[in-house]
């Protein structure tokens, strides 16, 4: 299968697949609205559990501009907002597909939900 | 877009603040600047922890990298070879330094071999690969700086000066001090025995080191001069191949010298240890003779940055061809 991932985050592909990639984390983040960069720090934080340093932050921000999977927002502010563009959702639509089967075969292999599922009446 | 860009020229915040900005190239500051800072502000109330710090200096450097091309695969994969093919330069500048060292410490190490049979041999054999290769890397270095002066003066005829102005008048200044301080050290050293040349002195071996590390610092500065300058150029693609293959063969060159001045050492430390000494004023008799050991670890470092920056050309070049 190929993907449609960039061919890299400046890491190798096995990274895209990290939920907790910073490209990843903002791409879901900015996937719920757009948002500067405190606020991205503090809702990847409350949804991932995950505490981005300002470096790492601003690193994969530039990354991910640079793709055009996020866009900046105008702003009067110097706390500039980004949005995610429609080939970052398709990237991070492809991720999401990609974790999912993991986290499938995973809960399956380990016998975390039920194999049959219950018919209903 | 470049609304950032547009905005400020560049970002300022607090003293500390703007210090650890300048850790990244000023594009990105211009772009980005504002925005971490008023990241740092709502975050940490412009004071950053260490680490925070230390983790902006690291996005800071890697951020300088990726523009030099040197790392990411967003920029032009031909800005990628000539950054590879730089990254060599570089590592040879630095490898002249090592192996200036290597040749003032070497002085007259056949007197101290016993005059029997065959003692000889290795030492001087791995010595004489060493200067053979040296010079063939050195007239290869020649011919890569002669191979790219077509397109450095397109550059200097497009209105390039100004971007390397600074740099070159800086790099003259330090060239005249270096000459200026190099009269009077031959002058005092044409009075001078061997002895007291030699660590026999200690004043005159100060004024040596200090002439050194003004003959380190001009190297640097003029590499620095070629680096700013080639950066810029823009090469035709016989030209860059060129440069590329040159870079290759520059690097292996240095893995060479690297190997004969290996056999050197442990030919010298097993036939004459009394050449060899762990510290300036120690005994002799040490294999592990600081200075060669320095010389050696500057050697290695350059040898490791030439290999990054082939392994760069030719993961670049096979996007080339690739595409």
């Amino acid at each position: 299968m190929t993907s449609k991932l960039p061919a890299t985050f400046d890491k190798g592909p096995q990274a895209q697949r990290r939920s907790n990639d910073p490209p990843i984390l903002i791409l879901t983040s900015l996937a719920g609205g757009p948002k500067h960069g405190h606020a991205l720090l503090k809702d990847i934080e409350e949804f991932a559990g995950v505490k981005l340093g300002p470096g790492a932050l601003y690193g994969a921000i530039t990354r991910l501009e640079e793709r055009g999977l996020i866009e900046p927002l105008e702003s009067d502010d110097r706390r500039r907002p980004y949005r995610i563009t429609a080939s970052g959702a398709e990237v991070l639509a492809e991720a999401v597909g990609q974790m999912s089967v993991l986290v499938r075969v995973g809960q399956a292999r380990l016998r975390l939900v039920p194999t049959a599922r219950p018919r209903l009446a | 877009m470049g609304t950032e860009g547009s905005k400020a020229a560049d970002a300022h915040g607090g003293p500390h603040e703007d210090a650890l900005l300048r850790w990244y190239p000023r594009a990105w500051r211009a772009r980005y600047g504002e925005g971490l800072i008023a990241l740092l502000d709502d975050e940490y109330g412009g004071h950053p922890p260490p680490l925070v710090r230390l983790g902006l200096v690291t996005g800071g450097l890697r951020e300088r990298a990726r523009q030099a091309a040197i790392t990411g695969d967003t920029t032009p994969p031909v800005d990628g070879v000539r950054a590879g093919a730089l990254m060599v330069f570089g590592a040879w500048s630095a490898f002249v330094v090592a192996g200036s060292s290597f040749a003032k410490f070497s002085e007259h190490f056949d007197e101290a071999l016993p005059h029997t049979m065959g003692a000889h041999y290795i030492p001087d054999l791995a010595f004489s690969v060493l200067q053979t290769v040296a010079g063939v890397v050195s007239v290869l270095v020649v011919i890569g700086a002669l191979l790219a002066a077509p397109a450095f003066v397109r550059f200097l005829r497009a209105g390039g000066w100004s971007s390397v102005r600074g740099h070159f008048l800086r790099a003259l200044a330090c060239t005249a001090v270096t000459i200026a301080s190099t009269v009077p050290l031959v002058v005092v050293a044409h009075h001078l025995t061997a002895h007291q040349r030699n660590s026999g002195l200690h004043w005159y071996g100060a004024m040596f080191l200090l002439w050194v590390v003004l003959i380190v610092i001009t190297l640097t500065m003029w590499t620095v001069v070629a680096v700013a300058a080639a950066r810029r150029l823009q090469f035709r693609s016989a030209v860059l191949k060129a440069e590329a293959a040159l870079g290759a063969v520059v690097a292996v060159g240095m893995v060479v010298m690297v190997g004969a001045t290996a056999v050197w050492w442990g030919s010298m430390a097993k036939d004459a240890p009394s050449f060899l000494k762990a510290s300036p004023g120690g005994a002799p008799g040490s294999p592990w003779d600081l200075w060669l050991v320095a010389t050696v670890a500057l050697m290695g470092a350059a040898v490791v940055v030439a290999a990054v920056g082939v392994a760069r050309e030719a993961r670049m070049w096979t996007r080339i061809r690739a595409s």
